[in-house]
């Protein structure tokens, strides 16, 4: 320690310029931090990800799109909103998602590879006319060749985006795009879009589209005033820029033809994954500009209200900040893009690092009012807290660094760079406190004034104590069958993800999904794939009846809006070819008696097999101009796919529709079909049980790691279990009050968890004060007012930083965070009161073991904690 | 000769020259009017094998009866589909009215489970020719008037010189029938045969494309023997490969009928064929 302490004064000067050089290294990296506005919360391996991935593959339909709804009250079957229908689907057709930005950068990614001719070659031209969607082919090519090459993850991630980007738009779904399948007077055949052209006859187009069971709830409303139109990305689930640049591109496309068409007066509501993306986007931006000012602002006051000395506010705030540069610095450097959760990090950096400072300084004015001199003052302070800072910050970062062992890659990277901040903030506390106090510590002859003056809050926090060690069994007799309650509502506590709901009630993206869950097709969109593990095996009488069994269960279930499979077109395709007969609209049956007119024109009546009828319905189809069926068949007829989309955004809906799928599917199911489920309610529950299970895994572990390190700290086992208890009892009074307050675990407020376990400082630093006034001689609850009167003011004031910091959550515009707010002020709050009671009231049992030490002298404590010989 | 007359003269050099040049080169119309009535006999039979191949490399053949035969004011074809079973006696008829009268053709396909022959439409022709990546627009006779066509340059493929021609619809119908925004055409310059086409969709991404891969000269006409698309997009090819062709046979008018549908190819059709005079 001292060698420590000499070192750091020797080199104080050089110390603080290598901090600040390296500071100044890492602002100028913040230049390339980049945002991820990525929605999937898991990684596209993880198996609720990857289902619908893999169908990709062999379905259309299947990826995330954009919807633009048209209203009319008067109804959209009028030449205006027609043509403004048919116009919006030609020009979405040709969006093209790549820019300038991106010819840059494949440029500049091209020219790492001088001499690879073949990538070169490629390069020449794509680069001939300009990136355009033509380049798709060339694109592919030099993607495989990356690949292939095995090129830096980044470069092959990057080519792997672009070749979507420039050719992003795969399938298109509305009136000017979906197949119908109709019989003409004559008894012709016809399989076309219904909206083929500019200025085609309303009630012709009306006649069309309306008791079509593929369209109706589709891609128009019952009441016939909204038309969707819905066009599918083929861009990567994780190119989350692309989807912001597609929600862009289609709002100008709406205006742009808005502007031209004075006439069309038609509402246009925009939603769908480009629009959440870019809603996130808004919020990250808002968030990152508004929340540091807040709890920069905050921390500040405080530190004020609470030292109002110039080093009291300078150090803390020079060293939070100091750890917040870095740690951000360095997520620029390691390609890490600012999320929906770290974007929150300045707030959680700011607050949480603080601590370790405000410690310091704290103990540092303790030394001073004691008496002892700049100097001395500062080696004192630091071989006091030295190493209470290493360990409750070790613990901490341990919390963290555990909180990783997530699938939610979000939660990962803020657990990854939180540990970072921490150590960071570690590092420089420990450097910068001490070199800054050698040189500059000039806050003495205020000091000396007031150093025989105790502070309200200690005195009033060991008035508090006193009496409560008074009435220790009958606090005990309170507090026990409190937390027993309190300990049966943690179990209750509701985990949920609510999506959309979490945005502003006035948000365009929330006014646009609710729009168009209200009268359409709906915004989350859940797929069943059927796999017969056979080729043809699906064009199959049991088979087809099974999934018109199961349209039929998915339609009646709540929130659940449209829908189409196998059997909703070979349905169709038999209703066409028995003349559009009512009664024929449904599954062929095993064996179907046909009637024909035979070569003299006579009818003749036969039987035929069920299975043949449905292949030919669909090689019909297919033959007819039918394109479409790619959505539900995939190319060797082994699989079926199976559409619905719901009108809600809540993951426990979701899930309930999946239990009671599950039930229904166990009965009903043929023996021989596979089935998987894809989509989003699959994508969402896959995050609500990650968010589960992660918060059982994590929470377990910490609790281990932490209470060993406390053990291995306090060298005492029951003082590590006292330490724990403290914990536990702050973690059960947190999860009761979120169950009171209805606030639900989700993806914002599963961090809490992390924070109550891992801000250990106020047992840390409480417990091992008791020690030490125990094994020098003081009775237990004489050690315990002691330590609440020399920790117990920088306990309330960490309290109260912590509590307030997090306040600055309270001014994001995205609820899970707000959430988070409050939660984690209110964690903080409960953690201390907690720490402060539970100590107080049952320390005596565990500090039981503890004895005096022999000392040679006899030794007493300064009010400041420092031991003073007396030999 | 002063710098003024002199470049005159060059001009009026270079100008002569590209006339009567352009009066040598047919242009792009003419070489698709060529190409649409090159001369491929009054009637024609062949079996044909359409090969399917999937992305993950399986593949599927269909084999049918391609039969054709031409009429005072349209041209007729009949297929039909003699395996696997499941298209076993599935049968089409194409009525194509020639160009000049400015009709719409016809199609007819038969449905032997239900025993039933149903028109199909016209209007949009993009669907896929028995699951594969010939559509029924690429089937068509060349219809010239349907696009703009651009001369816009000539190469060499597979050893023969051939004009490039680009294609634009005419019509926002003709967009929506094929779902093609443009078609490059490499053209035979000797024999008119369409060696290579390539298939841009409304996006006008290049989707994919048609080869010709052989060519064979049979009763004195050069035929495509071996055609093959490739779907760019779709990761997936299909081949049409024609055999036992024989042009100039006598198809009896019956076989290019709707009932000749239901009715089916039979054995004797095809041996009364094989010993009818050409």
């Amino acid at each position: 320690m001292e060698r420590y302490l000499d070192f750091v004064e020797r080199y104080a000067k050089a110390l603080l310029l290598l901090l600040f050089a390296i500071t100044a290294y890492f602002t100028y990296a913040l230049g390339s931090l980049t945002s991820d506005t990525n929605p999937y919360l898991l990684k596209d391996t993880h198996p609720a990800r990857k289902t619908i991935i893999d169908l990709q593959q062999e379905f259309t339909g299947t990826f995330d799109s954009v919807m633009v709804s048209l209203h009319n009250p008067q109804g959209v079957f009028n030449r205006t909103s027609l043509n403004a229908l048919y116009a919006l689907s030609q020009a979405a057709r040709l969006v093209v998602l790549s820019n300038e930005q991106d010819a840059q950068q494949l440029a500049n990614l091209l020219a790492k590879h001088p001499a690879d001719q073949q990538a070169q070659q490629l390069f020449a031209d794509i680069q001939a006319e300009g990136l355009s969607q033509n380049d798709y082919r060339q694109l592919q090519a030099l993607r495989d060749h990356a690949h292939a090459q095995a090129w830096h993850p980044q470069d092959r991630q990057f080519l792997d985006f672009l070749t979507e980007r420039v050719n992003p738009i795969r399938e298109m779904a509305s009136m000017g795009d979906l197949e119908n399948i109709l019989l003409s007077q004559d008894g012709e055949i016809l399989i076309h879009k219904t909206l083929r052209a500019y200025d085609m006859n309303p009630a012709e187009v009306e006649s069309e589209i309306m008791n079509n069971e593929l369209m109706l709830n589709g891609v128009i409303s019952t009441d016939k005033t909204v038309a969707l139109l819905v066009a599918e990305l083929g861009t990567k689930q994780d190119d989350a820029q692309a989807q912001l640049r597609a929600y862009q591109i289609f709002r100008k496309i709406v205006a742009d033809y808005q502007a031209e068409h004075p006439e069309f007066t038609d509402e246009v509501f925009i939603a769908g994954m480009p629009i959440f993306i870019g809603a996130q986007q808004e919020i990250i931006d808002h968030d990152l500009a508004v929340l540091f000012p807040v709890v920069f602002l905050l921390i500040t006051a405080l530190l004020l209200v609470f030292f109002r000395k110039t080093l009291g506010v300078v150090l803390p705030l020079t060293n939070i900040m100091l750890c917040t540069l870095w740690t951000l610095g360095c997520m620029a450097l390691l390609d890490v893009p600012i999320d929906l959760l770290t974007s929150v990090l300045p707030v959680f950096l700011f607050t949480i690092c603080c601590s370790d400072a405000v410690h310091v300084m704290a103990e540092y004015y303790e030394q001073k009012k004691a008496g002892l001199n700049n100097r001395e003052a500062n080696r004192e302070t630091m071989r006091l807290m030295a190493m209470p800072v290493v360990l409750t910050t070790m613990t901490t970062i341990a919390t963290f660094v555990i909180s990783t062992m997530t699938n939610i890659v979000s939660i990962r990277n803020f657990g990854i760079f939180m540990s970072v901040g921490l150590a960071v903030a570690l590092l420089i506390s420990l450097i910068l406190i001490p070199a800054w106090i050698s040189l500059w510590g000039r806050d003495s002859k205020s000091q000396a004034a007031a150093a025989s003056k105790p502070s309200l809050i200690s005195v009033a926090l060991v008035s508090l104590c006193g009496r409560l060690i008074a009435r220790r069994k009958l606090a005990l007799l309170v507090l026990l069958p409190l937390m027993a309650v309190a300990t049966v509502l943690t179990f209750n506590v509701k985990i949920e993800d609510s999506g959309i709901a979490y945005f502003k009630e006035d948000s365009a993206i929330r006014i646009s999904d609710e729009f168009i869950n209200r009268h359409v097709a709906g915004t989350a969109p859940g797929w069943i794939a059927i796999d017969s593990k056979k080729p043809r095996g699906v064009l199959d009488v049991e088979v087809v009846a099974f999934i018109d069994k199961l349209d039929q269960f998915l339609r009646a279930q709540p929130d659940i809006s449209y829908g189409y499979s196998l059997a909703t077109y070979v349905k169709r395709m038999n209703l066409v070819l028995n003349d559009m007969q009512p009664a024929y609209l449904r599954v062929p049956g095993p064996r179907e008696t046909i009637r024909s007119r035979d070569d003299d024109g006579q009818i003749e009546q036969f039987e035929v097999d069920g299975n043949d009828l449905i292949a030919q319905h669909v090689m019909l189809f297919e033959n007819g101009g039918g394109s479409d069926l790619t959505n539900v068949l995939n190319a060797d007829y082994s699989k079926a796919l199976t559409l619905f989309t719901m009108t809600s955004s809540v993951a426990s809906d979701y899930q309930s529709l999946l239990d009671r799928l599950d039930v229904w599917l166990a009965e009903n199911k043929p023996a021989h079909l596979e089935i998987t489920h894809a989509g989003t309610p699959v994508i969402w529950t896959g995050v609500l049980q990650e968010i589960t299970r992660g918060q059982v895994l994590s929470f377990t572990l910490a609790m281990l790691v932490v209470g060993g390190m406390m053990m291995f700290w306090l060298r005492s086992v029951r003082l590590g279990l006292l330490g724990m208890l403290t914990l536990l009892c702050t973690s059960v009074s947190l999860y009761a009050g979120m169950y009171l307050f209805d606030i639900e675990l989700n993806i914002g407020t599963a961090l809490v968890t992390f924070l109550v376990v891992g801000v250990v400082d106020y047992a840390v630093h409480l417990l091992s004060r008791i020690k030490r006034y125990v094994e020098h001689g003081q009775a237990i609850d004489a050690a315990i007012l002691s330590a609440m009167h020399s920790v117990g003011r920088s306990t309330i004031v960490n309290v109260v930083i912590f509590s307030v910091g997090f306040l600055a959550l309270l001014f994001s515009d995205y609820k899970p965070i707000i959430d988070l707010g409050m939660l984690v002020a209110l964690a903080l709050l409960i953690s201390g009161i907690m720490t402060i009671l539970v100590i107080t009231l049952v320390a005596p049992w565990f500090f039981a073991a503890v004895r005096p030490l022999n000392a040679p002298n006899e030794v007493v404590l300064s009010p400041a904690g420092n031991l003073v010989s007396e030999g | 000769m002063s710098p003024s007359l002199k470049r005159l003269c060059v001009t009026s050099c270079l100008l002569i020259s590209s006339v009567v040049h352009a009066e040598n080169a047919p242009n792009a119309e003419q070489i698709m009017q060529q190409a649409r009535d090159r001369h491929d006999g009054h009637s024609f039979i062949s079996q044909v094998s359409l090969i399917l191949h999937d992305k993950q490399g399986n593949s599927r053949v269909r084999d049918f009866t391609y039969l054709q035969k031409d009429y005072a004011d349209s041209d007729k074809f009949s297929m039909f589909f003699s395996s696997p079973s499941d298209v076993r006696n599935v049968a089409f008829h194409i009525e194509n009215p020639h160009e000049a009268l400015k009709q719409e053709d016809s199609q007819w396909m038969y449905l032997p489970i239900s025993r039933q022959t149903r028109r199909i439409s016209t209007t949009d022709k993009r669907g896929a020719f028995m699951g594969s990546d010939y559509t029924y627009a690429d089937l068509d006779k060349i219809r010239v008037n349907d696009y703009r066509q651009t001369l816009v340059g000539e190469e060499t493929l597979q050893g023969r010189d051939c004009y490039v021609i680009e294609r634009e619809p005419a019509s926002p119908a003709i967009l929506t029938k094929t779902g093609y925004n443009k078609l490059k055409v490499w053209i035979d310059k000797q024999n008119h045969l369409v060696m290579q086409q390539n298939f841009y969709d409304v996006k006008d991404v290049l989707i994919k494309q048609m080869r010709t891969k052989e060519v064979s000269t049979i009763d004195g006409i050069d035929s495509i023997t071996l055609s093959e698309t490739e779907h760019f997009i779709d990761g997936t090819r299909s081949e049409m490969r024609f055999t036992d062709l024989r042009y100039n046979v006598l198809l009896e008018d019956r076989l290019f009928t709707q009932s000749a549908l239901r009715r089916g190819l039979k054995a004797s059709d095809v041996s009364a064929l094989q010993t009818s005079a050409r």
